[in-house]
């Protein structure tokens, strides 16, 4: 064009597409859940009972606390690490059960490998009833049904393990690309052979990933089943929250401590190890 | 060149769907967003001839060629391969039917965290179905002496041991040719099996499956985009666009206005008929 085309620019509305509103009011839905989440925060401070005698008296029962735990006892850390070591133990064996389980009933759950809706519903709900009920809840249950000790521990951990370790698997299998699936497929393979060829090698190193979290997640989880009388250091620590024996509980507390985050140095350990640090970005 | 009309292809399917190696009659695919990817297709291929499959992308041919073993359902049409009703073949009929059919796929689908043995060997699945064969380690000696053959006639053999992950896009392709050798299967369906490689490493892999297909006397469908390819390899080019068929016939019949109206895509994808 020679000419400069002084005619204005039509309006927006008149043609070409519209660019959204930068802000959209919130929905009523969002209003009423601020409202009611509102609500039971300041009806549930109102309830607590904060009377300012107990406020003033919670520093110097902490110290108490503290004084008595300070220097810890070292009278029992023999049977301590005894009681620390079937922790562990319990934690191990729980997680290797649980991944084991999970990854049969991760397979049934995901939406591309069941065999059927309905399998996929009823593992899915499996998968959630064993992830919502909170682990000491299935401790006490456990309890019941066989008994006081670690094998409660180690069931409790099972099921936990398998809750959250078949969600992620069942969710890692439905994303996984279709491309070696296909190939599988395409050779006249069954279904078992394309799960086992396919689908479980690609998926490896998340399960992998996946299942040392579970192991650090277990070994934090084991150290407090003993409150409800599933087995390992828990029970002493109950014991000696209730006898007073304060620089026991401390001990027990530092024992605690350093197990955990040896667990989660190891497993970081393990996982860049065994995953050889993925892409870098760098 | 055969200009496709209705009236030529529906005759031409007819005629030779029955002694055929391939017949697709009316076969459609619809994506579940509404995208119509196939739309009437009608194909004959004949016991040992070499078909190349011409169209600009989104045209439909990696849709097309999935639908032939049902990799991806079709929603309307009639496919018989080597004999058998595709579409009404039960579970256990269809993977048989698959055992017959090899693919090579356009985005060379491998599974990366297992060897390359394992990967041929794979191939076996459809003929023995033992868990044997889900990995090297694991399968039976001649299974693995066939599975190194095979390698061997892809040139790969030194590399049996390796991670699949570690190859070069070339390597790979022919590890899934060797695949498919594995599968002793009578169709080749072939997606664009030289996309992702450079133009020499694309000339030795067309090289090499020319030299089975021609060895194993295999039946071959074969998508490319590379023409000069096309006019090496194929006996006939079938075009799609838009998800129809646009032309069929002899490759040495191609002209100037049919390659030009193979590759002007409409403004408006014909196949999105929402
Ligand atoms: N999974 C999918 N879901 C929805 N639409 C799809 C899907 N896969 C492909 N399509 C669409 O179907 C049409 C045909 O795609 P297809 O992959 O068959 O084309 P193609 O001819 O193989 O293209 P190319 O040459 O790029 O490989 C395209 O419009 C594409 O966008
Ligand atoms: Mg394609």
């Amino acid at each position: 064009m020679s000419r400069l085309d002084t005619r204005p620019m039509p309006a927006p509305s008149a043609g070409g597409p519209r660019s959204p509103s930068r802000f959209t009011r919130p929905g009523w839905g969002a209003l009423i859940t601020v409202l009611v989440l509102g609500g039971m925060a300041v009806h549930g401070v109102s309830r607590l009972d904060l009377s300012p005698e107990r406020l003033l008296n919670a520093p110097a029962r902490t110290w108490d606390f503290l004084s008595r735990g300070f220097p810890p006892a070292t009278d029992r850390i023999p049977n301590l690490a005894e009681a620390m070591l079937e922790t562990i133990e319990m934690a191990i064996i729980g997680t290797a059960l649980g991944v084991l389980f999970s990854l049969p009933i991760a397979l049934l759950a995901a939406r591309n490998t069941t065999p059927h809706s309905w399998v996929h519903v009823a593992a899915k709900s499996l998968l959630t009833v064993m992830r919502s009920v909170p682990d000491l809840v299935w401790a006490m249950v456990f309890v019941v049904s066989v008994g006081l000790g670690p094998i409660a521990g180690i069931l409790t951990i099972m099921v936990d393990t398998i809750g959250f370790a078949g969600r992620f698997f069942a969710e890692r299998i439905e994303e996984l690309d279709r491309g070696p699936i296909d190939a599988l497929r395409s050779t006249g393979a069954t279904r078992l052979s394309v799960m086992a060829c396919a689908v479980i090698p690609t998926a490896f190193p998340s399960f992998t990933g996946t299942s040392l979290y579970c192991l650090e997640k277990s070994v934090r989880g084991a150290a407090v089943l003993g409150l409800v009388g599933a087995g390992g250091i828990g029970v002493e620590l109950n014991v000696a929250f209730q006898l007073r024996q304060f620089d026991t509980a401390m001990t027990i507390i530092i024992m605690i401590l350093v197990v955990v985050l040896l667990a989660e140095r190891l497993s970081g350990v393990a996982r860049k190890r065994m995953l050889d640090g993925g892409a870098s970005v760098r | 060149m055969n200009r496709v009309t209705s009236a030529t292809h529906s005759t031409r399917a007819l005629d030779t769907a029955a002694g055929g190696m391939i017949g697709v009659r009316g076969l459609a695919h619809r994506y579940p967003d509404g995208t119509q990817a196939l739309d009437g297709i009608d194909l004959a291929v004949a016991t040992g001839e070499a078909v190349v499959l011409l169209g600009h992308n989104a045209s439909g041919k990696s849709t097309l060629l999935k639908a032939l073993t049902r990799l991806i359902e079709p929603t309307a049409g009639a496919i018989t391969l080597d004999g058998t009703d595709v579409i009404a073949a039960g579970p256990r009929e269809l993977r048989d039917v698959r055992r017959r059919v090899g693919t090579v796929f356009q985005s060379i689908n491998l599974v990366d965290q297992v060897s390359v043995l394992s990967n041929v060997i794979h191939g076996s699945l459809g003929r023995q179905s033992s868990p044997r064969n889900w990995f090297a380690w694991m399968a039976a000696t001649d299974t693995r002496d066939e599975a190194m053959e095979c390698l061997e006639r892809v040139g790969l053999a030194p590399f049996a041991a390796r991670r699949a992950d570690q190859l070069s896009g070339g390597q790979r392709q022919r590890v899934a040719i060797a695949r498919v050798l594995m599968q002793r299967s009578r169709i080749v369906l072939a997606d664009e099996p030289v996309a992702a490689l450079d133009p020499r490493a694309g000339r030795e892999v067309m090289d090499l499956l020319w030299r089975i297909v021609t060895e194993e006397k295999l039946t071959l469908v074969c998508s490319l985009h590379q023409l000069e390819l096309a006019e090496s390899y194929g006996d006939r080019v079938v075009a799609l666009k838009n998800g129809r068929l646009l032309l069929d016939g002899r490759i040495g019949d191609l002209s100037r206005d049919d390659l030009a109206a193979l590759y002007t895509v409409d403004v408006a994808p014909a196949g999105d008929t929402r």
